[in-house]
């Protein structure tokens, strides 16, 4: 479905009512002068109630997806991991543009199948890596495409907090529900990034401290050998330590550093000294800047308008889904793992 | 069998005794959490975990129903919500409530009297000491109403995870923690695992008087001891300096006087009833929000303190101890060692896990979780450098 300049606005629900959608995509969604809300669904109506109430505003409330379909162009999904497959496939076979929070699916075959419905009706994909809307993150890319920093040696990427993120549902507790832990709730980011910046990794080595449930800390070694020197990085992720959040990249032309906050620059300084750090910036106006999830809106409501590819589209969504099933699925054997012995020290 | 519900299941403590029950078959365990979102701990594992909102009569007794004993390790709560817990807990008749207090009751600066738990009190002059001490005097009328009570006493808590040892490394890191006597002052401390085992004690003990009872390490530590033992995880950073005692306590009088208003826009935005009523009314949240976002726009030195990085004595950068931590040297002029005589006797408790060998473990933890030392740590060093690198120029 393709919109033009003089069709009417596009109606969109957002399926999930839930933190993001209350903090994110419904405030997103309302500011945008070519959306009309048409619906919010979840299947806990109170939850739908509550979020129109605090933000004062008046949608169609619906608990399941399949009441509003008939009269959308699209549709934000922003409910449990594990639910984005059925419900976008729903929506896509139907030709309802979808923008899937991340991560897309849970699992290869299911974002097989996702992509597979948007081929069929020609609907767009996008997937909710808002990071990606940041200036630095496409300038880094600029970066590493045009050779700037010469050889790549090896780069390091930390996040950490002690808690964090509680979402309404509680579906994080449930590893079936979340399709995984502090990888895919919080490492899913800068997975996406890596993808995006580095392409897909010939070889991952990967640690957690999963007894059963979603994995609270993780440990990633990956290379990449499309160069002529591999590239080695290691990432390390935790919801149960404060490290550092950012990204460490050792190369030719210095030490590269990018923290992971929104205004955070690109810099490099001499290797290992405290000497001077050069910041690199895009030119004003060369890119838009604002809020991420208005970026994203924007974004996805053009590319359903221009029946154009959104920045972030399923093809993306899917290899970052292929590298978390990659790594749940060579997990390294506990003697190997340096969570199993020291996990707490309960006699 | 043993059914006990754990309240506050995801703090460190909560988290360490529920790890030591599910290893015996006679407990049958039910974490009880306010949210998920700090219990990352427990949901690795598995757990089925319960949600329950100490504000709701209704759904602490939903938590409670069928257990028969209940263990509360959340942190101080306004009087409300541990009297609500008490309530359910005498309703439905528990047979044991065992509750931690804390020995900040005592003051910042107790006696030698406080050696034992029955040393007069006077007043804590810090919020958690306040709060503690309004909760052991309200668990105290429980059980004159004939709920068996067991009141544990921890000092800081030590083991894996402990966000007293990684608060104690960055300081040494920073170069902001300052010993007084050259670290020969006594700490008190307890090891987790130690503190998990008083628990156990406690909810079979034959009788308690649900009174404060100290639960500390058996051997007397220094403070000296606990650097020498963190300072392999310093990173390089020189040995903590010495500060006459005469100044420690001028920059403790100091910050008691200078931080009324860090007290009270920290005192909102902690406080558990706000949060509570957060949730129900949008425009208490949006004060709140308000001053969290405010605390920006606090001046510098107040923002450092209400980070926890210690208060300036004097507006002078020529004073060499206007970085120091002044928590830390409160707790070193507390001068005093609580002893374990009545836990020893009421509880037939003696420590499992001795200092030398709990702190190898935090160190192998610390490496793990942290990355320390590994091959990738100077990338990781050069992270936590530019995070307050001030030498940039734009390109």
């Amino acid at each position: 479905m393709t919109m033009t300049a003089d069709q009417p606005k596009l109606r969109l629900a957002i399926v999930g009512a839930g933190r993001i959608t209350r903090q994110s995509h419904l405030p997103a969604a309302l500011g945008h002068p070519e959306v009309e809300c048409c619906a919010l669904v979840d299947s806990c109506e109170q939850r739908s109630l509550e979020v129109c109430r605090d933000l004062g505003v008046n949608i169609p409330i619906a608990t399941q997806i399949e009441d509003v379909i008939e009269g959308l162009d699209a549709a934000v999904i922003a409910t449990p991991n594990a639910s984005h497959h059925q419900i976008a496939v729903a929506c896509l076979s139907r030709g309802v543009h979808t923008l899937i929070e991340k991560p897309m699916a849970v699992g290869v075959e299911q974002g097989q199948a996702i992509l597979l419905a948007a081929e069929r009706s020609n609907a767009v994909v996008a997937v909710g890596y808002h990071m990606r809307f940041r200036q630095t993150v496409t300038l880094m890319k600029k970066l590493l495409s045009d050779g700037y920093f010469g050889t790549i040696h090896r780069f390091s990427y930390t996040f950490g907090t002690d808690g964090g993120w509680s979402p309404v549902s509680g579906y994080i507790m449930d590893r079936k529900s979340s399709g995984g832990g502090v990888l895919v709730v919080s490492g899913s980011h800068f997975i996406n990034r890596m993808l995006y910046w580095f392409g897909y990794p010939s070889s991952i080595e990967y640690q957690d401290d999963s007894q059963g449930g979603p994995e609270a800390n993780a440990l990633i070694d990956v290379e990449f050998s499309k160069t002529e020197k591999p590239i080695r990085g290691r990432i390390r992720l935790s919801k149960t330590v404060e490290l550092p959040a950012g990204f460490v990249m050792e190369t030719d032309r210095g030490i590269v550093v990018l923290h992971d906050h929104k205004d955070a620059q690109i810099t490099i300084g001499e290797s290992y000294d405290d000497g001077c750090r050069i910041q690199l910036t895009i030119k004003d106006g060369e890119m838009p800047q604002g809020d991420e999830y208005e970026l994203q809106m924007n974004d996805f409501v053009e590319a359903c308008q221009q029946g154009r590819n959104p920045r972030v589209g399923g093809s993306e969504g899917l290899e970052s889904d292929r590298f978390f099933q990659q790594c749940y699925a060579n997990r390294m054997a506990r003697e190997m793992n340096p969570f199993a012995s020291t996990a707490g020290d309960a006699k | 069998m043993i059914r006990v519900a754990v309240f506050g299941a995801s703090s460190l403590v909560g988290l360490t005794v529920i790890e030591r029950l599910l290893k015996k078959p006679e407990y049958e365990i039910r974490p009880v959490i306010h949210s998920p979102g700090n219990a990352w701990g427990l949901i690795r594992q598995g757990l089925p975990l319960m949600q329950a909102d100490m504000a709701d009569p209704t759904q602490l007794a939903q938590a409670i129903d069928g257990y028969t004993h209940v263990i509360n390790c959340a942190l101080p709560q306004p009087t409300k919500l541990i009297r609500n817990l008490l309530d359910v807990c005498l309703h439905q008749k528990v047979d044991r409530v065992v509750n931690l207090s804390c020995v900040a009751v005592y003051g910042i600066e107790p006696g030698a009297e406080c050696a034992h738990e029955d040393a007069p009190l006077k007043s804590p002059r810090t919020s958690y000491g306040t709060d503690k001490l309004k909760q052991d005097r309200i668990l105290e009328k429980y059980v004159s109403k004939g709920l068996s009570c067991a009141n544990l006493c921890p000092p800081a808590i030590i083991g894996c995870r402990s966000d007293y040892l990684t608060e104690i490394i960055q300081h040494l890191r920073n170069g902001t923690l300052a010993l007084i006597d050259e670290g020969n002052r006594p700490i008190n401390l307890v090891h987790v695992t130690n503190l998990a085992a008083a628990i156990e004690l406690a909810l079979c003990a034959q009788s308690v008087d649900g009174k404060r009872t100290f639960i500390t390490d058996a051997e007397p530590t220094k403070w000296a001891d606990l650097v020498r033992e963190l300072m392999p995880l310093a990173d390089g950073a020189d040995p903590p300096r010495s500060i006459p005692e005469e100044l420690a306590r001028g920059l403790c009088a100091k910050r008691e006087t200078s931080v009324s208003l860090k007290k009270i826009v920290q005192s909102i935005i902690a406080n558990p009833e706000i949060k509570a009523q957060m949730k129900k009314n949008p425009g208490i949240r949006f004060i709140h929000r308000t001053l969290k976002s405010g605390q920006q726009l606090l001046p510098g030195r107040i923002l450092d303190s209400l980070k926890g990085s210690g208060i300036s004595m004097a507006k002078s950068n020529d004073n060499p101890w206007r970085t120091a931590n002044t928590c830390f040297i409160e707790q070193q002029l507390q001068n005093v060692r609580h002893l374990t005589d009545k836990a020893e006797k009421q509880l037939n408790y003696q420590p499992e896990t001795g200092f030398a060998e709990g702190m190898d473990l935090f160190r192998q933890w610390y490496r793990n979780y942290t990355g320390y030392g590994d091959e990738y740590w100077a990338l990781h060093r050069e992270l936590h450098r530019t995070m307050t690198s001030r030498n940039l120029v734009t390109h």
